[in-house]
């Protein structure tokens, strides 16, 4: 028995309708062009704060301009894990082809992120610790996201069926979610020569205001291009996946592809 | 850049150029694998 009202019902079946390939394919071609503008203003945006109004660290003095692109890469690469293990359990859950295939869009750019989260970390280890590389709990923890998203997208290559592909990938990405909260708490837990978080959901940021202008805008400028990215990157999964039905024919036969 | 050109510049060269490479990745045209001619008949 439903208790949903008629008008929340509706609201329900517009979702689902973008369920489907089929429907997604053409919305998602209509947003990542507006995703991917709004990231180039926002990088620009971003990195005229980041080098031109954001004032020089007491501390760090210009090495620290390097946390506007570590941080929010950092931040990129636990969230799109996230965003990518929630669309495998659903595809594993109720078997919806869309959703192996975001997972599947999702992760290359979750490779991506941590890739440079790693290295400029190791570019901003150097001047103030005199580290390119140390084996601490923060560091270790986001090696190992790395390789759970190479892996993640080596199974899902080496397995022909793209459905069981999904399958064997939705369990792998799901057990590898417990290594996020071990990344984001890693500080707190252990002794770590990473420093703590600077901005945090329970207490004030510990740096200027125009240091966190600087990296929330550059953070939102990662969001739309990864949102662009990844749209872009799921209407080609979707093409090669539903070579075979009609919708896909239909628009071959038109000239649109 | 203080001293810190290299590290400053290293971090935001290689950001630049891992996004860029994969939109140029993205650009490319898929290979398609060949129709299945079993589904091809349903």
């Amino acid at each position: 028995m439903s208790s949903a009202t008629p008008n929340q019902a509706l609201i329900g079946s517009r979702w689902f309708k973008y369920a489907s390939p089929a429907t997604f394919y053409p919305l998602a071609g209509t947003l990542a062009p507006w995703f991917a503008v709004l990231s180039l203003l926002l990088f620009g945006l971003g990195l005229y704060i980041s080098f031109f109004v954001a004032p020089t660290d007491a501390q760090q003095g210009e090495a620290y301009r390097i946390i506007f692109i570590h941080v929010p890469a950092a931040w990129m690469s636990m969230v799109i894990y996230l965003a990518m293990a929630f669309w495998a359990g659903l595809g594993l859950a109720f078997h919806t082809r869309l959703s192996g295939m975001m997972a599947s869009a999702l992760a290359p750019s979750g490779a991506l992120f941590t890739v440079i989260a790693l290295w400029t970390g190791a570019f901003w280890g150097k001047p103030t610790w005199g580290a390119w590389w140390v084996w601490d709990a923060r560091l270790t923890s986001e090696l190992l996201l790395l390789f759970l998203y190479l892996g993640f997208m080596a199974l899902q290559a080496a397995i022909e069926d793209p459905r069981r592909a999904d399958r064997a990938g939705a369990l792998l990405a799901l057990v590898g979610v417990v290594n996020i909260p071990i990344i984001y708490f890693s500080v707190q837990w252990w002794n770590t020569l990473h420093q703590g978080a600077s901005v945090s959901f329970t207490r004030a940021p510990s740096m200027a205001m125009t240091m966190l202008e600087g990296m929330m805008v550059m953070s939102l400028a990662c969001w739309a291009y990864v949102f662009a990215v990844v749209l872009w990157r799921v209407r080609k999964i979707i093409l090669i996946r539903e070579r075979n039905s009609d919708w896909v024919r239909q628009l071959q036969q038109k000239g649109v592809l | 850049m203080g001293g810190y050109g290299l590290y400053v510049w290293g971090s935001y060269a290689m950001s630049a150029l891992l996004l860029v490479a994969e939109l140029v990745v993205l650009s490319q045209k898929p290979h398609q694998p060949p129709m299945d001619p079993l589904e091809d008949e349903s």
